[in-house]
């Protein structure tokens, strides 16, 4: 079961493709979401997305956004 | 006989004004492509957004939310009407006026029922002959830095729904579809459309959980706000497009009025000259 991850900040589209494993900077902590997780919405706040494609892994930097993830798809909206 | 002066008067000005929709165009052309990248920007980030709000829409949970409360009785609508700030840009804003007027007349409600956010000039001077009760009126001009009527103006309208003082609200605007051609549209954005069926009703867990209200609150005004943004940006870019166009025609159309006048001026000239040289003729041989 893949997990698709979108980022999309105002000016453009930053990601969009399918990763294995993705951390994101929650307002409550850092969280990390496997295939499978729960839905949930949730605010960020300053620091990194990681997200790991195989053995690569990346990071994009974050200051203010929000997080929805539903059947498998996260889509990250940032501001600025 | 036509004037042989005043001829040459009228081509002179239609020659004056072929040059000023010249510029014009030029004009437009220029603040078009700025006005078409800022859109293109925006657009996946709004569309992105529109596709989580549908998910969110999605989940029978969440519509305890204020923003999703049908109202039975609809006793007042609003309308955000996206207009433009100048004219001389064919048919744009009538379009505009036309959809408007049409959508409000279909829906039978006394006129101080219907309430207007307007942006855009134009939008405010045609419809304050109506008596429709104008509850806003903005400027439709995206400035880069400071975009702050925008959320006046989506703060003001997500308020007067969840007070009551209105019950249902419309979009109307100019949606970008090429250079070409710009569609009007009228969409109703509040309250929010949810699926009656749940397709996915797992529901969600909503962070940071001590104010779920609040999260959501936030995210659906945010909502408003980009539906506002990619619309003026929309409406921005079909503005120029569309002035661009009229400036063409009208260029076009001077053209050809001058061509059609020097003609005139030529047979006019013409007939002077025959005149002449007949009268010469005519004395040369009266002398023989």
């Amino acid at each position: 079961m893949p997990l698709k991850l979108k980022i999309v900040n105002t000016k453009k589209i930053l990601f969009d493709d399918e990763v294995d494993y993705c951390e994101i900077p929650a307002k409550c902590g850092i969280e990390g979401i496997l295939p499978g997780h729960i839905n949930f919405i949730s605010f960020l706040k300053e620091g990194k997305i990681k997200y790991k494609i195989q053995d690569s892994q990346n990071e994009i930097e974050v200051k203010e956004g929000f997080a929805e993830l539903s059947d498998n798809a996260i889509s990250i909206l940032l501001k600025g | 006989m036509p004037n042989l002066k005043s001829i040459k008067r009228k081509i002179a000005s239609v020659k004056n004004t072929r040059q000023i929709t010249k510029a014009m165009k030029m004009v437009a052309g220029a603040k078009l492509k700025k006005a078409q990248l800022a859109m293109n920007e925006f657009k996946p980030y709004a569309s992105t957004y529109e596709k989580i709000i549908q998910n969110i829409a999605n989940n029978t949970i969440l519509h305890n939310n204020p923003l999703f409360e049908v109202r039975e009785h609809v006793k007042n609508i609003g309308y955000l009407i996206i207009s433009s700030d100048r004219g001389l840009c064919g048919s744009f804003n009538i379009n505009i006026f036309k959809e408007a007027l049409d959508s409000i007349k279909s829906k039978k409600l006394d006129n101080q029922n219907i309430k207007l956010y307007i942006a855009g000039k134009k939008g405010t001077d045609f419809l304050k002959r109506y008596n429709y009760n104008i509850k806003h009126n903005a400027s439709a001009t995206v400035k880069n830095a400071e975009n702050d009527f925008i959320g006046e103006l989506s703060d003001i309208v997500s308020k007067d729904f969840i007070n009551g003082e209105i019950d249902e609200l419309y979009f109307i605007s100019n949606r970008y579809v090429s250079t070409l051609t710009q569609k009007t549209d009228s969409i109703k954005i509040l309250p929010i459309e949810k699926n009656k069926e749940p397709i996915n009703s797992g529901g969600y867990i909503i962070e940071p959980d001590s104010n779920e209200e609040e999260v959501l609150t936030k995210i659906f005004n945010d909502f408003i706000y980009t539906e506002i943004n990619i619309r003026l940006l929309e409406s921005n870019a079909g503005e120029q497009a569309s002035r661009m166009n009229a400036m063409d025609n009208a260029t076009r159309n001077a053209g050809k009025m001058i061509n059609k006048l020097t003609l005139t001026y030529n047979k006019a000239r013409q007939t002077a000259v025959t005149l002449e040289i007949l009268d010469l003729v005519n004395g040369a041989n009266a002398l023989k």
